[in-house]
């Protein structure tokens, strides 16, 4: 069986910089996989060179089966690709459901849209409730959330979270791990985690990659790589 | 319990999502009340002066306010789409002979063009960079202005004859053109409203807020602006040939002064509340009565007075209304019970 997402000896950088240097990874249908490391290994950078932000300048991209490694990122979503940035990023003038309803254009059916946009409302009620605010007077929680909803608008196969637990509390990144292990259990979706809180992402995810300076060090089943002492040492300060 | 099963367990009280059509009512409202006020000004020269003046502003503020407000991309070029549609429109009067009335989809189609061609490398700048370039393309168009004579009528300006009559648009009294320029202001309300509801209005908007999060969210960055701009420059281009016939002579100064024409558009909408539908009408409505009420009043007095009260004006309206007369009024609006964001929608 082929992997939803091949990832194949990836170079990307910034200028003249490069930082990652030819990583390869995979990611299955309905698995979650995750990519962790300290500030600076390149795990942001990943996930821009994947979405299309950034253009890779070596290595391939193989998504559903088609190479992607060249595509301009405002193709993603559409292709089943949706990419939840870090901190956010919501559209803050605009309010929480303008915000939703902008992740879910890429299908032209106005119905459907609205049936979508109250089935992530009902996932995620604190959005319902606050439907009507602007998207820039939520709390650092609820952005995520809301960041999160916009992705699942455009029901897509893999999503892409970066760093979602940045300046939350602990409460907040279980709340907000839990429902994307909620989502993916119910629509079948596959999840590309980066995450410098290896303690989190390793308990939700199937799978794990470790990053460091632009190369994977480590990779395996998240349980296996929660219990190696290289590991533990260098990232989750046991 | 399947997916299609949670789709279709969707409550009937689901709200529904505004549309265009939620939008009439209130734009009808406000069509009548300005209708009502051009109704009860009948006669008065001086006041029907004022009223079309305002409507043509808030009419070409609107248009400003699609890519400036919703599109957040800050153009100070606005005042060469004006201009084209002028000087279109003299042009066709003039030398060819067409009724006015033709030349205003011929304007529009121009005014888009010439958008898309100014705004296609501007867009590669952002921020206050994208604004210094729109402004040299409007000095440059004074300047091409000024020496292509034989279309422009150089420096001297060009006339359009006085034959009044329907068709030529020409009239002996001021009524009839303050219910031209207010046709004009209706069109560019609906036309931005219509915007604002529909999927390139999201775009705009979403593009303003982040670019990069658009981009994620599957936005063609730049040809939502590239668009905007073009919708824009056409209703802008339309008001300049409502303007030429209004006026019937025109010069490069008329239509080219950054700080009259292009600065102008923009500084009417950021008053009323840029990015709202109805802001760049409420900026108009202060804006263009006072100026003429200053300067009838205390510039009488003491001249050039007049313009250092109306900047004192500009500049308590920065400080105090952030989010312009639209962004205050729906505070106001929202302290009662009952009522949500009617001015800002």
């Amino acid at each position: 069986m082929s992997a939803l997402l091949t990832v194949t000896a990836l170079h990307a950088g910034y200028g003249t910089v490069p930082v990652l240097r030819g990583v390869s990874l995979y990611v299955n249908a309905g698995e979650i996989v995750a990519i962790v490391g300290a500030n600076g290994a390149g795990k942001s950078t990943l996930l821009g060179a994947i979405s299309g932000l950034l253009p890779p300048t070596g290595g391939t991209i193989m998504f559903r089966g088609a190479d992607v490694t060249a595509r301009p990122a405002h193709r993603g979503p559409a292709s089943g690709m949706a990419l939840v940035p870090e901190g956010g990023r919501l559209f803050p003038f605009l309010t929480v459901e303008d915000n939703l309803l902008l992740g879910g254009f890429t299908v032209a059916d106005k119905a459907e849209r609205l049936r979508r946009l109250n089935e992530v409302m009902e996932t995620f009620p604190i959005l319902g409730e606050r439907r009507f605010q602007l998207a820039g007077k939520l709390s650092g929680g609820e952005r995520q959330m809301c960041a999160v909803a916009r992705a699942i608008m455009s029901r897509p196969a893999l999503m892409m979270l970066d760093e979602p637990s940045v300046g939350l509390s602990p409460l907040m990144v279980e709340r907000i791990l839990a429902a994307v292990q909620t989502l993916v259990a119910r629509i079948g979706l596959s999840v590309l985690l980066v995450e410098q809180n290896t303690v989190e992402a390793l308990e939700v995810a199937d799978r794990a990659y470790v990053l460091d300076h632009g190369n994977f060090v480590l990779d395996g089943p998240a349980r296996t790589l929660a219990a190696d002492p290289r590991v533990q040492q260098a990232y989750m300060g046991l | 319990m399947s997916r299609s099963e949670a789709v279709s367990e969707v409550p009937a009280k689901a709200a529904r999502v505004r549309c265009f059509t939620d939008e009439l009512p209130l734009l009808a409202g406000v069509a009548a009340v300005l209708g009502g006020a051009v109704l009860l000004m009948a006669g008065d020269n001086f006041a029907l002066n004022i009223l079309a003046t305002t409507f043509l502003m808030a009419g070409l503020a609107t248009a400003w306010n699609v890519i400036g407000g919703f599109g957040g991309q800050f153009s100070l070029c606005h005042g060469v789409f004006f201009a084209e549609g002028a000087y279109l429109t003299a042009n066709g009067v003039v030398h060819l002979g067409l009724s006015p009335w033709l030349s205003l989809a011929p304007a529009a189609v121009l005014g888009a063009v010439t958008a898309l061609a100014i705004s296609w490398p501007a867009f590669r700048l952002r921020g206050p960079f994208f604004a210094i370039a729109t402004m040299t393309f409007s000095e440059v168009a004074y300047v091409l202005a000024n020496y292509f004579d034989s279309v422009t009528g150089g420096a001297q300006g060009i006339r359009v004859p006085y034959h009044a009559g329907w068709l030529n648009m020409i009239f002996p009294g001021r009524i009839a053109y303050a219910w031209i320029m207010l046709g004009f202001l209706c069109c560019c309300l609906a036309a931005s409203l219509l915007l604002l509801r529909s999927r390139l209005g999201y775009y705009l908007q979403a593009v303003r807020d982040n670019e990069a999060a658009a981009q994620a969210s599957g936005i063609d960055v730049l040809r939502t602006k590239l668009l905007g701009f073009a919708i824009s420059g056409g209703l802008t281009a339309i008001g300049g040939s409502v303007f030429m016939m209004y006026v019937r002579v025109v010069d490069p100064p008329t239509l080219l002064t950054l700080s009259d024409v292009g600065v102008r558009f923009a500084l009417i909408a950021l008053i009323g509340g840029v990015g709202t539908g109805y802001g760049p009408l409420l900026g108009a409505l202060l804006v263009v009565p006072l100026e003429a009420w200053l300067r009838a009043s205390v510039g009488a007095y003491v001249p050039g007075a007049n313009l250092i009260v109306l900047g004192a004006v500009l500049v308590l309206a920065a400080l105090f209304f952030r989010q312009g007369l639209a962004g205050a009024l729906d505070r106001l609006l929202a302290r009662r019970p009952g009522r949500r964001g009617a001015a800002a929608a």
